[in-house]
């Protein structure tokens, strides 16, 4: 038993060493440095009212879409806080710990999906790729991964839903399937949760299709 | 097209700070010689990889242009991963003479982008950072009991009531309000207790209020001109300059 256990951690050493330092590089001075942005705080803050009051800041019940200076946000990011502000109280550290976990996980991920590409080429690709990966995290953790840009949440869950497809993609009978199912994969929740995770970014096609200036359509309300 | 510039990804980054290190792209400038080896072998050995990720590239790019006119890594992050994949296969069967140069290199480039983000980072950009906000909530909260209103102005950085929302821990319950009028966000969000951010045109002297404004403001704003007051407190950046003065209005009557 222990010697299945010994074959298992030296089989997944590489993975392991780099989960531990993509670790150490996320979490270290996470909430100190940098400081907290002003749509962080308002994330946690907002967090944190609706821990407690149920209700955004501007008083709507448990709202699917919140405002901000910039615009309308989608509500994952304030949800997904709440969690580690009951637990860690309101502070940066709290705000920013959910977004260094989503980086944790990415990690675990793109090697998975390195994996599954270079299986046939050899773990050395994997191996050197994930250390790539993880050493310019060592100089942005100020980014992507430790705060502000949840755009990484849609892609950790590309990241995650990937290497799943390409596992499904490989069993047979699967494209009679899809056709039968009239290719409902699309209508996988890790996907579409993943492209409104996006969409919260705003675009400028969406400009151009739908807004006051637009020659496309101008919505009758605005 | 400057989303193919490899300056973007390796060397100066888009500049935008919340997007990284201002000076440094989100590659280690020494990952680009191994870039253009992968490149390079993939396209004479392994030409339907290197169409793949070519095809990966092109594809990450797009939702990236047609969201922001310059280009920005946030929107293109996409693109990272066939770029590392690149510099992967640029590394396979390296001798061990240049590896060891290779990491040295590296060494090297771990240190310069440490110092720099260690020394020189902090002080780049400092209004668009809003460092000065927690020093300013601590501030706020001191002097906030002793005064009817508070104004605080949006000159330096932008809006900082979240800021203040969060630092001052202001409780949820007490800050929700029943308005009848139809909202504006920016106007609800900058005013709760006794504290009124921006909406200038709600400034009016009185001895009993509390004014925390720019120095430059001091100057520049018709309703401080020639009015005798009183600096209760100072707010200075990393650099030691000035940015938030507390200023108490003193009436004509009581000067003397």
């Amino acid at each position: 038993m222990a010697k299945n256990y010994q074959k298992k951690i030296l089989k997944n050493f590489s993975l392991i060493f780099f989960v531990l330092i993509g670790v150490f590089f996320r979490l270290f001075n996470l909430g100190l440095y940098p400081r907290l942005y002003n749509q962080e705080a308002l994330v946690g803050w907002r967090a944190e009212s609706i821990l407690l009051t149920s209700k955004d800041e501007l008083g709507r019940f448990l709202p699917l879409i919140f405002s901000s200076m910039s615009g309308y946000k989608f509500p994952f990011q304030t949800y997904f806080t709440a969690p580690f502000i009951r637990i860690f109280g309101l502070n940066e550290f709290a705000i920013r710990f959910p977004i260094a976990l989503v980086g944790i996980a990415s990690i675990f991920c793109f090697y998975q999906l390195l994996k599954h590409y270079f299986d046939n080429i050899g773990s050395i690709y994997s191996n050197i790729t994930a250390f790539i990966f993880i050493i310019p995290f060592l100089f942005i953790s100020g980014f992507y991964f430790k705060n502000r840009k949840w755009i990484i949440t849609g892609l950790i869950l590309i990241l995650f839903s990937l290497p799943l497809y390409l596992n499904y993609f490989r069993s047979p009978g699967i494209l009679l399937d899809l056709q039968v199912n009239k290719f409902s994969l699309l209508s996988d929740v890790t996907l579409s949760n993943s492209i409104n995770t996006l969409r919260e970014e705003k675009t400028i096609l969406a400009d151009l299709i739908w807004s006051e200036k637009s020659f496309i359509i101008k919505p009758s309300f605005l | 097209m400057r989303y193919f510039n490899p300056r973007l990804y390796f060397s100066s980054g888009d500049g935008n700070f919340l997007n990284g290190l201002t000076n440094f792209g989100p590659l280690l400038l020494i990952f680009i010689l191994p870039f253009f080896r992968g490149l390079k072998n993939l396209f004479i050995n392994k030409r339907e990889l290197f169409n793949y990720l070519a095809f990966l590239i092109v594809f990450a790019i797009i939702p990236a242009v047609f969201t922001y006119p310059f280009p920005a890594l946030s929107k293109s992050i996409f693109i990272i991963f066939p770029i590392v994949f690149v510099i992967a296969y640029g590394m396979d069967k390296l001798n061990r003479k240049i590896l060891i140069g290779f990491v040295l290199l590296l060494i090297i480039n771990v240190s310069v982008v440490l110092y720099d983000a260690v020394n020189k980072e902090p002080y780049r950009d400092l209004e668009q950072r809003m460092y000065s906000y927690r020093d300013l909530a601590r501030e706020v909260t001191l002097h906030k009991d002793s005064y009817n209103k508070v104004f605080i102005t949006n000159s330096y950085g932008s809006d900082p009531s979240p800021s203040l929302l969060f630092y001052m821990n202001i409780n949820p319950a007490s800050y929700h309000r029943n308005e009848t009028k139809p909202l504006v966000y920016r106007n609800y969000i900058n005013q709760f207790d006794n504290i009124i951010i921006d909406q200038k045109e709600k400034w009016i002297l009185d001895r009993n209020y509390l004014y925390i404004i720019t120095p430059d403001e001091l100057e520049s704003n018709p309703l401080f001109y020639g009015i005798d007051y009183k600096i209760k407190s100072r707010i200075v950046d990393l650099s030691g300059k000035e940015i938030y003065l507390f200023i108490e209005y003193l009436p004509k009557t009581n000067v003397k």
